[in-house]
């Protein structure tokens, strides 16, 4: 990829109807490749990630929320009264300049406003369009509202997540948003090299609930060969130990993961640890009964964590070759020197919240930081813009639109 | 989903090295795509062999279910890169393939071969995908990190169980080795877009996965909850909107989600309108979601009297988003995952049938293919060799003696 140049999807141009997360983050990940992603918007029917906290210095504003504002860099934003006919032509005079069409509409929502693929396949035979639903297209809950949350406790996977014997815990984040939405784009770009190669187009029937099981194969085998339920072992590993979030010193949130896989990592944590009788403890002679006493092991692992620094902690194990690192909170990451240095953290100028952190890109291309070329739009920002490039409009034109109720 | 015979990715070679799950994933779905993948194990196996699960507890390496699920459809090889003939070997198959995709750590590239630059010196149109801990640069690019570390590293642990009121608990990881699964998601992508790049231009492309940052790409609003709202976030902390949570019912757990007022009328026309519900601490979300300690108690009344099953559908007939908290045996059995095909069968030798997650999207096309069992290890090594690199049968016995292949 050239600098500033071109990049794996440029002159890609995606239409996105949709919204909350699982399909803003798949079209993010299309716009980070180099695609044109126009997120059409309404402000009658505002995102709900421009109407939750948080927002820019806790004052609301629907261009101040950070959910929006993460997750929709690098896209241009347009209004579109989609009930209103005029709107509703503007939205298939931009699907014919279009090569992907997303959306992620309770069921039968985009058909009934005219947007689904029958009508939008005859306007651009080679359309590339992708429906995505916390279910699926087809079986017995293809019409739930598709919550990620819910598809995480239907899938299994909550049921294995929790600490031992106690009840089983929600996720922390909706899991299966954004694993669908990364998962959505590369469904996306496998159906742009098939039509590079065939000229045709397609349909994907993207749901949530399958990324997820897709995640799970480990706890669903462990049913399907054994006829028994996964544990709920918290931070430690079925065979591993130790393997395990251990407390340090300082507040209640003061946490460091630790763990050792081989003898020679094993060797390495007791020589740090500097308990010279912990090598050669016959509890933890082996793999195994390091694994059969870890109650044990973590007790005394922990007596040496909580007397120390997790980072001083991390450094010192990692300088023995030990997999180290503390549990990270949202302000460690904000400020760690490690992301600011590879470009990962994120500082573009927007106009209502100026200059304020935000994730960038996971991955380097050439051995450099990919790009973030803009910050997340304004509601409506690129209107008239996209559509004098795009329809070639006349401001007189857009006036007119404009006036009739189309672009609200 | 049937099988279609034509995947999307036909004609793509992928060569795969490393071991565990992130590359490994990222590689099965591309071979779920018609790709062929020629995956390289060490000589004694992929690590993911000896982590099963195992029918009957019975340890196998020909019968990890972790294993095979990440394999299924791919060619296997074995050699040993430490070795600079191994690594001549890799060189040769590479000049055949379209893909490269590994995690090896950075920090052991060199010693086997892949570093990436010297590979795209030779061959300047290959795609390389790799996944690092903390990517390959940087002050933390050295470092060693499992799944769970990374989990932890990028802050997703720190929130979870959002809510929680046991501060002597740590913070969560989630099942399994999430930081994995998640890198091979951001790989997989990352290899298809380079690969139209490259077709498109002739170039090949380096690309190197963070696990940390895939990580900290999906903490949903709770990095902005700091460089939005100021706020250092912790699973002591709550972020609620309204009623979210898991319930319980007479026979097992329910989770139930109502943020928006219409949400919350749908609910309570399923609970029958319970007169605490008129109280002016539930009149709308905020007042809710401040009041859930209140709250919480008096709506696990009304759904304990409730079946899963039969509370589930009622959510559903009224659309109140809702969900069980099913067990593997549960959602094994579930009747939309039965009728939509979201499992499939699968044919393992030597382990029979087995049930495992189908197609992750699913085309209009077809062109999802659920090709063969996992390789048993290194059963291709002399096919592939021959095939691609000409190497005579006389010559393997050398190369098995000097514990190459």
């Amino acid at each position: 990829m050239e600098p500033g140049g071109r990049r794996p999807l440029s002159g890609i141009r995606v239409l996105d109807f949709s919204w909350v997360w699982a399909g803003p983050f798949c079209t993010m990940q299309l716009a980070h490749m180099g695609a044109e992603v126009i997120r059409v918007e309404s402000a009658s029917r505002l995102c709900t990630s421009r109407r939750i906290p948080p927002f820019a210095d806790n004052v609301q504003g629907i261009n101040r929320a950070g959910y929006f504002n993460q997750n929709n860099q690098d896209k241009r934003s347009i209004t579109l009264n989609l009930r209103n006919p005029q709107g509703l032509a503007v939205a298939h005079d931009l699907v014919r300049r279009c090569d992907i069409v997303t959306e992620n509409f309770a069921a039968g929502v985009i058909e009934r406003m005219g947007l689904g693929y029958e009508t939008l396949s005859k306007l651009r035979p080679d359309l590339i369009m992708l429906s995505m639903s916390g279910f699926g297209r087809s079986g017995p809950y293809r019409s739930l509202p598709g919550y990620g949350p819910a598809v995480s406790a239907l899938s299994g996977f909550v049921s294995a997540t929790g600490f031992g014997d106690e009840a089983p815990e929600l996720l922390g984040v909706s899991y299966a948003d954004p694993s669908t939405g990364v998962l959505a784009a590369a469904a996306i770009v496998a159906a742009l090299i098939n039509r590079d190669r065939t000229g045709a187009g397609m349909y994907i029937d993207q749901s949530l609930l399958e990324p997820a099981l897709a995640m799970l194969a480990e706890g669903l085998l462990e049913y399907v060969m054994t006829g028994r339920e996964p544990r709920r072992i918290a931070n430690r590993d079925p065979l591993i130990a130790p393997h395990n979030c251990y407390r340090c010193r300082g507040d209640v949130n003061q946490w460091v993961t630790i763990a050792a896989a081989t003898e020679q990592e094993w060797r390495s944590l007791c020589r740090v640890i500097g308990n010279d009788g912990l090598a050669g403890d016959p509890r933890f002679a082996s793999a195994a009964m390091r694994k059969r006493n870890e109650d044990a092991l973590d007790e005394i692992i922990t007596t040496w964590t909580a007397a120390h620094d997790r980072w001083d902690i991390t450094r010192r194990l990692q300088d023995a070759g030990v997999c180290a690192f503390p549990s990270m909170s949202n302000k460690d990451l904000a400020h760690d020197p490690h992301l600011r240095h590879r470009g990962f953290l994120i500082e573009n100028e927007h106009r209502e919240v100026g200059r304020r952190i935000h994730l960038g890109v996971p991955y380097t291309i050439n051995d450099k930081p990919v790009e973030v070329t803009r910050p997340a739009p304004l509601l409506g920002a690129d209107t008239d813009a996209v559509l004098t490039q795009l329809l070639g409009l006349t401001p007189g034109q857009i006036d007119r639109l404009r006036s009739s109720g189309a672009l609200e | 989903m049937a099988a279609s015979n034509t995947g999307l990715l036909n004609g793509l070679t992928v060569v795969e090295c490393g071991e565990g799950i992130a590359a490994s994933f990222a590689a099965r779905m591309m071979a779920d795509l018609g790709a062929q993948v020629i995956k390289i194990e060490p000589l004694q196996g992929d690590v993911t062999r000896s982590r099963g699960p195992f029918p009957g507890d019975r340890p196998d390496p020909e019968k990890s279910g972790l294993f095979i699920y990440l394999n299924a459809g791919k060619l296997g090889v074995k050699i040993d890169l430490s070795q600079p003939e191994g690594r001549a070997l890799l060189m040769g198959l590479l000049g055949g393939a379209d893909v490269l995709i590994h995690n090896v750590h950075p920090a052991d590239r060199e010693a086997m071969g892949l570093v990436s630059e010297r590979i795209a010196a030779v061959y300047p149109r290959l795609v390389i995908t790799t996944v690092s801990p903390f990517g390959d640069s940087g002050p933390y690019g050295k470092w060693r990190a499992c799944s769970m570390n990374l989990v932890h590293g990028g802050g997703w642990a720190f929130l979870t169980p959002l809510g929680s009121t046991h501060p002597e608990l740590p913070p969560l990881k989630i099942f399994g080795q999430q930081a994995d699964f998640l890198a091979g998601c951001f790989a997989y992508y990352a290899s298809l877009a380079a690969y139209r790049y490259r077709e498109q231009t002739g170039k090949g492309q380096l690309t190197d996965v963070s696990q940390q940052e895939c990580v900290a790409s999906i903490l949903e609003v709770h990095f902005m909850r700091y460089t939005y709202g100021g706020r250092e976030i912790s699973r002591l902390d709550e972020y609620r909107t309204g009623v979210s949570g898991i319930f319980d019912c007479a026979d097992g757990q329910v989770y139930i989600l109502a943020h928006e007022e219409g949400e919350w009328a749908r609910l309570l026309e399923v609970l029958e309108h319970p007169q605490w519900a008129a109280d002016e601490s539930f009149k709308d979300s905020p007042s809710r979601a401040r009041n859930h300690a209140a709250l919480t108690p008096l709506l696990q009344q009304c759904t304990r009297r409730w079946t899963v099953d039969d509370f589930f559908a009622a959510c559903r007939r009224r659309n109140v988003i809702c969900a069980p908290i099913n067990t593997m045996q549960r959602a094994c059995t579930d009747p939309h995952l039965r009728e939509r095909g979201c499992l499939v069968p699968f044919d393992q030798p030597g382990v029979g049938e087995l049930t495992m997650p189908g197609p992750p999207s699913r085309f209009s096309t077809g062109g999802w293919i659920q090709r063969g069992p996992a390789p048993a290890l290194g059963q291709d090594t002399e096919a592939i060799l021959r095939e691609r690199l000409g190497i005579a049968p006389g010559e393997f016995d050398a190369l098995r003696a000097r514990e190459v292949i």
